[in-house]
């Protein structure tokens, strides 16, 4: 056996511990915690969680289906959760990241008072991770890693209110990821008068949706495909929990609305779109506004071309004929597709040039034409 | 001679169509070309082991052999690179870095080290047979190969051929090669058949199906067109009626864009009566379609870089001839650098700087360039990709530095924040309120109008975005020559496409290995360091003079293969003068050599700063002299090789793989740090002098200490 000498030996070992440390850095995960590891307490942008239950494995999060079970120290998947001392605490509190006034038609909300405004907040997080996230900067970052507002629940009204804001748009990266700082603003806003309207992904369980239902009025929910495995490659997450959030909102009466990006090469599928409208139809969607949008290349999906318009087109004709009362086609500018027609006179009760009302002959929830009701809340 | 065309056009051809499937920066570049030249250093050090098989017929059995193989591997590498791309990948996602350098490391190492291999195999070979060392001499053959290609390919050969024809006519070469190496050695006729057919064959298949090929990397679209550029791959491709022009894979125009609107008519509201218009790409008929609804417009000069693009998109879109319109095939900096008064609006349709070319439309310079060609009210519109609803370090970095670069030229800057960011500088003020402007100016717009576009909301977003990044505008400013916005947008780059630790690591150690090259060579090879850090300077010096002509010149594509030639007539040049004598005049003379490198290196930046800074020569005055530097700084690179090749206290199998390996890694080294550390974050002159410095430790070390008993 070779010997080696003292200086080999030391030299040797150095550049091992040098290539673990390496090995170690490179497969290391990032330590939302780390920061916090040696102090008393979580930052002030914390609440301890709503929807969590004791395993032996650690504290299982139940806001959404990808219920994390995180043992002391870990970070959720949606980097909005940790466990911090055997306790479960959301970090995304108070703090949002992104903060805009914006009308709420550009959410998507047709039918929900129309022409006016919303205050947009978000927190960074995400519970998905989709290829094509126009908000990727912070749906993929972590609220340590953002540069955020100082915004607690109170603040969240008055500034909606200083902005003559109609409403509150939870929005951008994913409210359930915020899920108690969503709940906790919406309560106080409702106290104000405001009203409060969810941008989703929809990917939450019952209990925490149904909760939530009690102080929210409004949701635009994304459904991004009708098929799991899209759902999967595109967006790391499933199809069925986001149905099922579908059909709570449906029951719990708030105010609902469905956006469907239309992605070629992904989820441009005739077949797929025309499943998607039948089953939206059986299912009591009929009167429930759909929104075809058009893809322009984002993130990770930056090799594609947007949506080519007659496609956009076809979906909604397929849409319609289904039996789907109100299809929308959004981000195409010139097109008559953002008119709200009365499904019974097919007049047009709501004139929209892309984000402005140009004409509302809507009366009392009725076109202002024949009577028919319109779904929808108005005033 | 052979093995350097073969080396070459391969390496063309293949980092050509790796920027057409992955896109290019500046780094993803770097690491082709580093990983291209680590594997074949690893390929040329392991074949001083791995010897002949003891006989002249062996020798020239295995050198066949590997002839061969160069030949036919490249074919493998680009089918490879598409049907793997195509398997592993769903459509339209764009590739991180780990990705990339995990495809370049597997499909490029076959290639890479039969090439390594085979050089040292024909410097052993060719120093045993003519009982000489003619490892240097090897070398000088390579590298008028090399020239032979180069030159060739950036000439012409490129677009005259396709890729796969390209590739076949490196077959001919290679299986000619092999034929009359296998009549010296009266090999057998049916093997040589056998291997005539079976390239004849795959050629033709290869070209036959070479658009199903390409197709490829646009799955659920019909190609429509593609041709090979001095400027990138041009693809035309169609879906649902729509119709979409790529450049290496970056969407440049697609029709059914409404969003075209934006960048015209945020400019041109700006001004009161805009006559004459400059406008730089985004597509001829949108924008000047957009420009021409003004009435007072007398004339649209539309400068386009690339007429391929002006081609492709007249596929398409039906353009009205109109005499005010005139289309300048030209470098927009060409152009306008001798303009004064021209202009009442410039806009720049430029992609994000994400490269050193891409870089010169977003620096000082060219502002200053720009505000020398509008007249007084004149209005610049430069744009950035869209921020969104929050900007990250990175977009907060490189929008700062744009706004403060604008600001040390124009008096006003704002930003209207659209599909992009769109930063209006004038000496006027400017504003965002563009639905009252255009209301007032009457003119009618499917998408900007005040249906679409609410002032108020503008107004707001724009303070968001200036008020963001105010802190940060006492930043270093994006200059020619410290081109330091491109290499934000290559960590935003990396950011985005989510590269976890473990590339960061891989980076790291790539760097941390060729220190303890440097180390082990410091230590045990004096001479070899010398060669190591002499590669290293030449081909930072290489990269750091192309850049530098571009800046200075425009992007001429076809002087690049001037520069090319230059620098790889130099070098071999360099290494084919005979350079002999006793060890301690050729040590004297290794010594003096690598001193006169470091002065010529010192020079770049002060030929870069005192000349073409100064622009007070004639043009074709400093182009000379711009080409005389890179082939000096060449032959000198060559001269050291060369006489490492003699010091080196060796046996020539050893010292050929050695020293051509180690060449190689330097070589490595100094393009992948110059062109993402070096050049970007400390710009040309500390560039430089870093250079120089690793040049003077490595001259100092071998001067203290070269064994002279060792020499032989």
């Amino acid at each position: 056996m070779k010997r080696i000498g003292k200086r080999e030996f030391v030299r040797k070992g150095c550049m091992a511990l040098a290539g673990a440390a390496y090995v170690n850095y490179a497969f290391a995960e990032e330590n939302v915690l780390s920061e916090f590891a040696t102090a008393d307490e979580l930052w002030k942008w914390s609440k301890e969680c709503l929807f969590k239950e004791d395993t032996p494995r650690g504290i299982k999060c139940q806001i959404c289906p990808n219920e994390c079970i995180l043992k002391p120290g870990d970070t959720s998947v949606c980097r909005n959760r940790v466990n911090f001392r055997g306790k479960l605490y959301s970090i995304a509190y108070g703090n949002p990241c992104a903060m805009h006034v914006d009308p709420i038609e550009k959410q998507p909300f047709y039918h929900f008072f129309p022409g006016s405004r919303s205050l947009s907040i978000a927190t960074a997080g995400c519970n998905f991770a989709c290829l094509n996230c126009q908000n990727w900067t912070i749906s993929q970052a972590s609220p340590k890693k953002t540069r955020n507002y100082d915004l607690m629940p109170a603040l969240v009204a008055e500034q909606s209110i200083k902005n003559s804001c109609k409403s509150i748009a939870y929005t951008y990266s994913e409210p359930i990821t915020f899920y108690e700082y969503m709940y906790d603003s919406s309560v106080i806003a409702r106290q104000k008068g405001l009203k409060n309207v969810l941008v989703s992904n929809g990917y939450i369980n019952e209990k925490p949706l149904r909760h939530l239902c009690k102080v929210v009025d409004g949701a635009t929910i994304d459904l991004k495909s009708f098929d799991d495995n899209t759902y999967v490659r595109l967006n790391a997450g499933g199809l069925q929990p986001v149905l099922n959030a579908l059909k709570i909102f449906l029951q719990e009466e708030v105010w609902l609305e469905i956006s469907n990006l239309v992605i070629p090469g992904w989820t441009d599928s005739t077949e797929m779109i025309r499943k998607m409208c039948g089953w939206l139809y059986e299912n009591g969607f009929a009167n429930t506004p759909l929104h075809f949008l058009r893809f322009q290349p984002m993130y990770k999906l930056n090799h594609l071309p947007p949506t080519p318009v007659p496609i956009l087109q076809q979906s909604a004709e397929i849409a319609k004929e289904e039996g789907i009362r109100y299809v929308y086609i959004g981000n195409v500018p010139g097109t008559d597709a953002t008119n709200t027609r009365c499904p019974k006179c097919r007049k047009v009760v709501v004139e929209r040039t892309g984000h402005t009302v140009t004409g509302n002959h809507i009366k009392n929830g009725t076109c202002g034409f024949c009577g028919e009701k319109i779904s929808g809340r108005w005033t | 001679m052979v093995l350097g065309f073969s080396t070459i056009l391969a390496q063309l051809v293949i980092i050509r169509e790796f920027l057409n499937v992955f896109e290019g920066n500046e780094l993803i570049i770097g690491l082709i070309f580093c990983t291209w030249m680590i594997l074949t250093a690893a390929g040329s050090a392991a074949a001083r082991k791995i010897g002949f098989a003891g006989t002249r017929h062996g020798m020239f059995l295995q050198i066949r052999i590997l002839v061969l193989a160069e030949g036919l591997l490249p074919f493998l590498v680009i089918i490879l690179l598409y049907q793997l791309e195509s398997w592993l990948f769903p459509p339209g996602t764009e590739k991180g870095l780990t990705t990339i350098l995990l495809f370049c490391f597997v499909l490029l190492l076959p290639g890479c080290f039969t090439g390594g291999m085979l050089f040292t195999h024909l410097a052993a070979g060719i120093s045993e047979i003519t009982g000489e060392n003619r490892v240097s001499a090897s070398y000088g053959w390579e590298s008028l190969g090399s020239i032979v290609a180069g030159v060739g390919f950036s000439m012409g050969l490129a677009y005259l051929l396709t890729t796969f024809q390209l590739l076949g006519l490196l077959a001919v070469i290679n299986v000619v090669t092999y034929l009359y190496l296998g009549k010296r050695e009266e090999s057998s006729l049916a093997a040589s058949i056998v291997v005539v057919c079976l390239f004849a064959v795959i050629t033709v298949v290869s070209i036959h199906y070479e658009n199903k090929i390409r197709s490829l990397h646009f799955r659920n679209q019909e190609l429509v067109l593609w041709q090979d550029t001095p400027y990138g791959n041009i693809s035309v491709t169609s879906t649902g009626g729509q119709y979409i022009i790529y450049s290496n894979s970056t969407l440049l125009l697609h029709t059914q864009n409404f969003y075209s609107e934006e960048p015209v008519h945020f400019a041109l509201l700006q001004h009161n009566e805009p006559r004459n218009v400059m406008i730089v790409s985004g597509g001829l008929q949108p924008m000047s379609a957009q420009a021409l609804k003004y009435p007072s417009v007398r004339s649209v000069d539309y400068v386009e870089i690339n007429p391929w693009l002006l081609r492709a998109e007249g596929l398409f879109s039906d353009t009205v001839p109109d005499l005010r319109v005139k289309v300048i095939i030209k470098d927009p900096r060409e152009h306008i650098k001798r303009l004064k008064d021209s202009y009442d609006v410039i806009i720049v349709n430029a992609p994000d700087p994400s490269s050193a070319q891409l870089n010169r439309y977003f620096t000082r310079e060219f502002f200053i360039e720009v505000k020398n060609a509008l007249r007084d009210s004149g209005v610049l519109e430069i744009s950035l990709s869209a921020t969104g609803n929050y900007m990250n370090e990175e977009a907060l970095e490189l929008n700062g530095m744009i706004v403060e670069t604008l600001r040390q030229v124009f008096r006003y800057v704002t930003v209207i924040a659209g599909e992009r960011n769109y930063y209006l500088a004038s000496d006027n003020p400017v504003g965002t309120d563009i639905a009252a402007r255009v209301n007032a100016a009457g003119i009618t717009n499917e998408y900007v109008n005040p249906y679409y576009l609410d002032d108020d909301l503008l107004r707001r977003r724009s303070e968001e975005i200036l008020t963001q990044i105010m802190p940060l505008l006492t930043c270093p400013i994006n200059t020619d020559l410290s081109p330091q916005a491109y290499f934000i947008q290559i960590r935003h780059w990396i950011r985005k496409s989510g590269t976890s630790n473990i590339t960061t690591v891989f980076i790291a150690s790539v760097l941390a290995c060729l220190m303890v090259l440097l180390v082990f060579i410091l230590r045990k090879r004096k001479v070899a360091l010398g060669v190591f850090s002499s590669s290293f300077a030449g081909a930072s010096a290489e990269f750091l003079l192309l850049f530098l002509f571009q800046v200075s010149f425009g992007y001429v594509y076809r002087m690049l293969g001037v520069i090319v030639a230059c620098y790889m007539g130099g070098l071999m040049a360099g290494s084919m003068i005979r350079a002999g004598g006793n060890a301690k005049k050729l040590k004297h003379a290794y010594f003096l050599v690598q001193l006169v490198l470091i002065v010529l290196i010192l020079a770049v930046p002060a030929f870069a700063y005192g000349v073409v800074g100064v622009n007070a020569l004639p043009q074709v005055v400093i182009q000379v002299m711009l080409f005389t530097l890179t082939a000096t700084i060449a032959f000198a690179t060559g001269l050291i090789f060369n006489m490492a090749s003699k010091l080196q206290a060796t046996d020539v199998r050893h010292t050929a793989g050695t020293l051509y390996g180690i060449d190689l890694a330097g070589a490595a080294a100094g393009t992948i740090l110059t062109s993402v550390i070096l050049l970007p974050v400390t710009g040309m002159l500390w560039g430089c002098v870093i250079i120089a410095v690793l040049l003077l430790v490595s001259l100092i070390s071998f001067f203290i200490t070269f064994d002279y008993a060792a020499y032989r």
